[in-house]
């Protein structure tokens, strides 16, 4: 029998950190909000279930997805179904809120500092040719030419201290 | 890191306990540093000596250990600094560089800053 392994990366920034898991098939964790501030989610490759412990309801994830857990917290469950690599972006401190998701256009111009993480793919902004785990800041005053390049980014705005 | 703790007081009327906490290394004897009163309620596993030292440590060790770490003094040799800019192990020789240490099962994700 082989017992399914989990391997847990962490990263802290100056505003906000990022985190991610690689699991193997049917490793099952289980993780408090006490010890992760996960806001948003997303899978790079594999599926999982996600749910909170001993509850009936859950959710399945896949490649490409991106999804927030917060609703679950504090307390989330996952069952990995296949090989599984998720990054996550996480608040500092609990009572930060953050608005994320992936972005889709072309053109990208933000209402107040933001933060652009590249979470898969090599996607081109502003003629920079990113990869995984790249981050900037974008500034309000500014416009960003996008070109995902078959890639995935994620955009993230804090919208209270 | 190993640690080390040492109960000074027990008061059955109440089940709480006086107990210090510190690392095994530390520059100072454990009696001098801050006493922490605990009440030995069901957060404790009273089982045996080994669920008892795992407990204990998890619900105030660990803490009161970090908070030590954090207000002993800092030698002036031991002031770290912070490199900014492009990674060159060259700049880093002579620095003192100050590092987060995280669980074992944690492993740092190396991210790099973008200016667009």
């Amino acid at each position: 029998m082989t017992i399914p392994r989990y391997k847990h990366f962490f990263k802290k920034l100056d505003k906000f950190s990022v985190c991610a898991i690689k699991a193997d098939p049917n490793w099952i964790g289980v993780e408090r909000d006490v010890e992760c501030l996960g806001a948003y989610h997303y899978v790079v490759h594999g599926r999982a279930k996600v749910g909170v412990p001993f509850k009936e309801e859950y959710f399945e994830v896949k490649s490409k997805d991106f999804f927030s857990m917060q609703h679950l917290f504090p307390t989330v469950m996952m069952d990995i179904q296949d090989d599984f690599y998720m990054i996550g972006f996480s608040a500092l401190h609990r009572k930060e809120k953050w608005d994320g998701r992936l972005v889709t256009e072309p053109t990208v111009m933000v209402q107040k500092e933001s933060h652009l993480i590249c979470f898969d793919g090599n996607p081109i902004v502003n003629g920079k040719q990113l990869e995984r785990f790249d981050y900037a800041d974008l500034s309000p005053d500014r416009t960003y030419e996008i070109n995902l390049n078959g890639g995935a980014l994620g955009l993230f705005t804090e919208v209270s201290v | 890191m190993k640690s080390i703790f040492k109960i000074s007081e027990y008061k059955p009327e109440t089940n709480q306990i006086i107990i210090r906490f510190c690392r095994l290394h530390a520059p100072k004897n454990i009696d001098e540093y801050r006493p922490v009163s605990l009440d030995l309620d069901e957060d404790i596993d009273l089982y045996d000596i080994e669920t008892f030292t795992q407990t204990i440590m998890r619900k105030a060790g660990e803490k009161w250990i970090e908070r030590h770490e954090d207000s002993e003094e800092l030698l002036f040799e031991n002031i770290p600094e912070t490199p900014k800019g492009m990674f060159n192990i060259e700049d880093l020789v002579g620095k003192v560089i100050s590092c987060e240490t995280y669980k074992q099962s944690r492993e740092a994700i190396k991210m790099r800053k973008v200016e667009l």
